[in-house]
């Protein structure tokens, strides 16, 4: 109860002032709040005062706004309108928790306002309070019993809290009294039906589901869901015959579909390999053009079974000229007898298509087309690359190439196989070639901006990307503003390896919000789609947008973000300079020489650019304006501006840092890596227990882990280095750690963990590591135990050499290991001459200057290189 | 008194996005446009109340009976007295709010090493 009443003549005011702000006439709507406050009796009218600020704020003055809500509710703390209005206020400010106290608050006045409990009951739903949720669409349903909406709202709340009988029961009774003619298409019913049969078969009522779905067959419109549900709970009920039927009609309908080949295996149940083969025979038989029937066998088969099969797939694929063949085999590679049976089988289809155009000598009949020898050799360069033998690889794609210089994917595969070579600059370079011959193409736009990304080449990249996005607008703010998450990713990457770490960190907070974008862009189906009756969907959006963070995108950007915050924390900026400075300590007069003028040269350019882009900037400025002043409106005021210098220079990191791994810890769990990320974080912050937990939880995964080793040895001299450690602490650390490693002796624990794992690289170079940090004086062995590049030894890769080398570099294995260093460059050179880390000293800087000298590359570069071959 | 009903208002007003003068959509920016003019407003479809009455009896007595065996629940965990400097020491050393720390004390009868332990799995 408002505690004062307007007279008549304020009270249309009053009315006013609410349809201004509804038709968002805010100037007119303050010009009625003005006229009732303008008289001394009702200055401080508490609901006129909260109505002022709530047109405020959709003008943009938040901090007006905010004081004369509060104050309007002061005034009158008994009115479920200043509640409801101050609870708009933080809902538009995304303050939900806030939010939901106040229009609690405002229900104590008015506890039937269907309007404030269906707004309540919207931000239950998007901040999971489930239990609260039921609780509030119970009222609803019990104001509104006639209101469709308070059904299933109350359905779906059941749902979501798991209890998927009672959701049945409440969708059944409210099915009842839909009145629908069996004749009638109606799609909204069609949809509930579905819903109705999907909870069934959550609550395991694989019977009554299967009877629901008989019953009401005619009525839901989507035939395929139907069909392919009923085989689904036909296997679930062991009514083989029946669910045989199914799918072989399934497969009718679609023979590429790989879960009807599954559908139909599980029906069969066949005993041995043959019989599951012949299942496959008679789909070939069936349908002569299938591949998935020719492809799903290879999974199973082996030996002489599997390299017929293989020959079979093969041949269709490279007569046909199919690219992705490569790709759909991968996933055998894990097995060397099918490695092998591969490479022998195609490496001989090769040389027989040379000496007689016949994937075999005996074969009889039509010769093949010159285009299956160009896709036989376009796969053994992907399959050479794959099993690591890059150069051989180049050696096919190089044929390829030269038979059919003008065939993108050739020069895409090349780009590969170097970037996997270890050679980033050269596989942009081929990137650049790839697209060069279709700029129209968006993909191998994309792909060769990516390159570029990795190559360090960011100007070029935007440069690259700029042809696809909206004209008028620069390519990185268009870029963020369509969420490209990829390009971001790689930007933050690229920065991050040339140290700029304000503007990688800006990326990766960049890609964050996108991920707070989705999390609120659900808001507006929570009323959407009860009405539509899209209740499927919306049960799968909810549950999608629960595991949000789970996606490699937040995944990548959270890495990189957590790993420059652990460097801030080790190596805080102080002052500009910082960052040219831990670049230029590594080099020597010259090259720093060199570098000054490259960087003048860059500077110059730079500035050039920067004074086009401003004029250019100013134009859109102007545009943009309006436009970002209404989504301001919507959003409720402007996110905080990311300002490189200002994140680099962060006070904490590793609270920052925490922030990011939050959402991992929960939804990437079964990730060793995101509890590996944990411990260095808690170890910097010296957490002890939650050290423990991260290790716990890694140690369940793969208990020899490299990575781990190192922060078990750093715990345990962690924990036994501290002293003023909280009783009950101490206890839990020492119970847990006995229970789970017995030994906790650090020294002790690395040398058996070397002599377990001596055979294999990385193992090594995590105890040498160790062995280095718990006795400096143990260097030399140190870097031996890291160096060794035996044949005989496993694990050897591009990555752990790079690992080592700059270990020694950065004297991770001891000081003064420069000799080392360059004696094992030179050994890795040897095992991999193309990755540029591994080249001489001087290298970089003569390729560079060939490639970048005029800035990018320019169209008569590719034109001439074009020619050469 | 007429504010009370004047609430509902407020509310669409938030969402309508009718009453502003439409801009002239730019060249790609038809969808946008498109967008702009959806309103929230739907009509409620009523439906025939005959058989309303047994379908809500269905749903009531299942309520009382959940609510029943969750206070039960609540109360018991209630009941467990904690420390408070044990419930700090959790908080600071796991970093989780109050309420999770005193939870995972009361549900380990505020033996405060086992909940920890636990928390630390």
């Amino acid at each position: 109860m408002p505690s004062i009443t307007l007279p008549p003549k304020e009270n249309a005011l009053f009315k006013r002032i609410l349809r201004c702000y509804e038709h968002k006439q805010y100037r007119n709507g303050l010009k009625f709040c003005k006229q009732i406050l303008s008289n001394p009796k009702f200055a401080e009218h508490g609901e006129t005062l909260a109505m002022k600020g709530l047109t405020l704020n959709c003008l943009g003055k938040k901090e007006d706004a905010y004081e004369l809500v509060r104050r309007g509710l002061r005034n009158d703390l008994k009115s479920h309108v200043c509640w409801h209005v101050y609870g708009l206020l933080q809902r538009s400010d995304k303050k939900y928790d806030e939010a939901i106290k106040c229009y609690r608050n405002a229900l104590k006045w008015d506890k039937d306002n269907l309007q404030i409990l269906r707004d309540l009951s919207l931000l239950q739903i998007q901040m999971r309070d489930l239990e609260g949720y039921r609780e509030t669409r119970y009222q609803l349903l019990q104001l509104r019993p006639a209101q469709r909406a308070s059904w299933i709202g109350y359905a779906v709340a059941y749902h979501l809290l798991e209890d998927f009988e009672m959701a049945a029961k409440i969708v059944e009774e409210f099915r009842k009294t839909q009145q629908t003619s069996p004749d009638k298409v109606d799609y909204e019913y069609s949809e509930l039906l579905l819903y109705q049969n999907q909870v069934l078969r959550e609550a395991g009522l694989f019977k009554e589901a299967l009877e629901h779905l008989t019953t009401y067959e005619k009525q839901i419109c989507d035939k395929l869901a139907v069909e392919e549900t009923r085989g689904e709970l036909l296997l679930q009920l062991d009514r083989s015959e029946e669910a045989t039927e199914v799918y072989r009609q399934l497969q009718e309908r679609n023979p590429e579909n790989w879960a009807y080949y599954q559908g139909l295996e599980k029906a069969l149940k066949p005993a041995c390999i043959e019989e599951r083969q012949k299942l496959y025979e008679e789909a070939w038989v069936k349908y002569p053009k299938g591949l998935v029937p020719r492809r799903l066998p290879l999974t199973f088969l082996t030996g002489e079974k599997f390299r017929e099969c293989l020959d079979c797939y093969l041949r269709m694929n490279f007569s046909k000229g199919c690219p992705p063949v490569f790709t759909t085999l991968k996933s055998l590679y894990h097995d060397k007898e099918k490695l092998s049976i591969i490479e022998e089988l195609v490496v001989g289809y090769e040389t027989c298509l040379k000496s007689c155009r016949k994937f075999n000598q005996s074969d009889d009949g039509k010769e093949e087309p010159p285009t299956t020898l160009l896709w036989v050799q376009y796969f053994l360069a992907q399959h050479f690359d794959h099993v690591g033998q890059q150069t051989l690889a180049l050696d096919y794609i190089n044929t390829a190439i030269e038979s059919t210089p003008t065939l993108i994917e050739l020069f895409l595969i090349k780009a590969k196989i170097y970037k996997h070579a270890g050679n980033i600059k050269e596989a942009a370079r081929w990137m650049d070639e790839a697209q060069a011959l279709d700029t129209a193409d968006r993909f191998i736009n994309s792909k060769c901006a990516k390159y570029m990304l990795k190559a360090g080449l960011v100007k070029e990249a935007e440069e690259m990307c700029s042809k696809f996005t909206r004209e008028g607008a620069s390519a990185v703010e268009n870029l963020n503003e369509m969420q490209c998450m990829w390009y971001q990713t790689e930007c933050a990457l690229a920065y991050k390896s040339m140290n700029k770490f304000g503007d990688a960190l800006k990326k990766c907070h960049e890609i964050e919000r996108h991920f707070v974008e989705i999390t609120d862009d659900q808001f507006d189906f929570h009323t959407y789609c009860m009405r539509k009756m899209t209740l499927r969907s919306y049960v799968d959006l909810l549950k999608l947008e629960d595991v949000l963070r789970m996606h490699p995108f937040y995944y990548k950007a959270a890495r990189t973000a957590i790993q420059i915050y652990l460097g801030l924390h080790d190596n805080p900026l102080t002052d500009d300079n910082k960052e040219h400075q831990a670049d230029a300590e590594n080099l020597n007069d010259k090259e720093l020489k060199k570098l000054r003028n490259k960087q003048r040269r860059a500077q110059k350019k730079a500035q050039l650019e920067e004074e086009k882009k401003n004029a250019e900037k100013e134009k859109q400025l102007k545009n943009q304006k309006k436009k970002k002043e209404d989504d301001d409106e919507e959003i409720g005021g402007p996110k905080e501006e990311l300002i490189p210098d200002k994140l680099a220079k962060v006070e904490n990191p590793l609270e920052e840092a925490v922030k990011f791994l939050t959402p991992l810890k929960n939804l990437v769990k079964n990730k060793i890596e995101t509890h590996l990320l944990a411990f260095e974080i808690y170890f910097r912050k010296e957490k002890y227990l939650l050290m423990l937990q991260s290790v716990k939880r890694a140690f369940s995964m793969e208990p020899s882990h490299p990575w781990l080793h190192q922060c078990l040895v750093r715990f345990f001299k962690g924990v036994s280095d501290s002293k003023d450690l909280p009783e009950a602490v101490r206890t839990v650390l020492k119970q847990e750690i006995s229970r789970l490693f017995g030994e906790s002796n650090p020294q002790n624990f690395n040398k058996n963990y070397l002599s377990q794992h001596s055979n294999s690289i990385p193992h090594r170079v995590a105890a040498a590591k160790m062995m280095f940090y718990l006795d400096p004086s143990s260097d030399k062995m140190a870097s031996e135990l890291a160096t060794a590049l035996d044949e005989s030894l496993t694990g050897r890769s591009i990555t752990i050499c790079t690992d080592v080398l700059e270990a020694l570099r950065e004297g991770n294995l001891g000081d003064g290991q420069q000799k080392a260093a360059e004696a094992y460059r030179a050994a890795c050179n040897k095992l991999y001459p193309h990755t540029l880390a591994f080249m001489p000293p001087g290298y970089e800087d003569n390729t560079t200057s060939t490639i970048s000298a005029n800035g990018d590359l320019s169209a008569g570069e590719h034109d001439d290189m074009a020619n050469d071959m | 008194m007429a504010a009370e009903g004047d609430v509902d208002l407020d509310l669409e007003a938030e969402e309508n996005c009718t009453g502003k003068p439409a801009e002239k959509p730019r060249k790609h920016d038809s969808g946008a446009a498109d967008l702009e003019r959806v309103t929230d407003y739907a009509e409620e479809k009523e439906i025939s109340s005959s058989d309303l009455e047994t379908a809500m009896s269905v749903i009531g007595d299942r309520r009382s009976r959940e609510q029943k065996a969750k206070q039960d629940r609540e109360k018991e965990l209630a009941k467990v007295t904690i420390k408070k400097e044990d419930v700090e020491l959790i908080m600071g050393e796991m970093e989780i709010s109050r309420g999770v720390a005193e939870r995972s004390l009361r549900e380990h009868m505020g033996n405060v090493v086992e909940a920890l332990i636990d928390l630390s799995n």
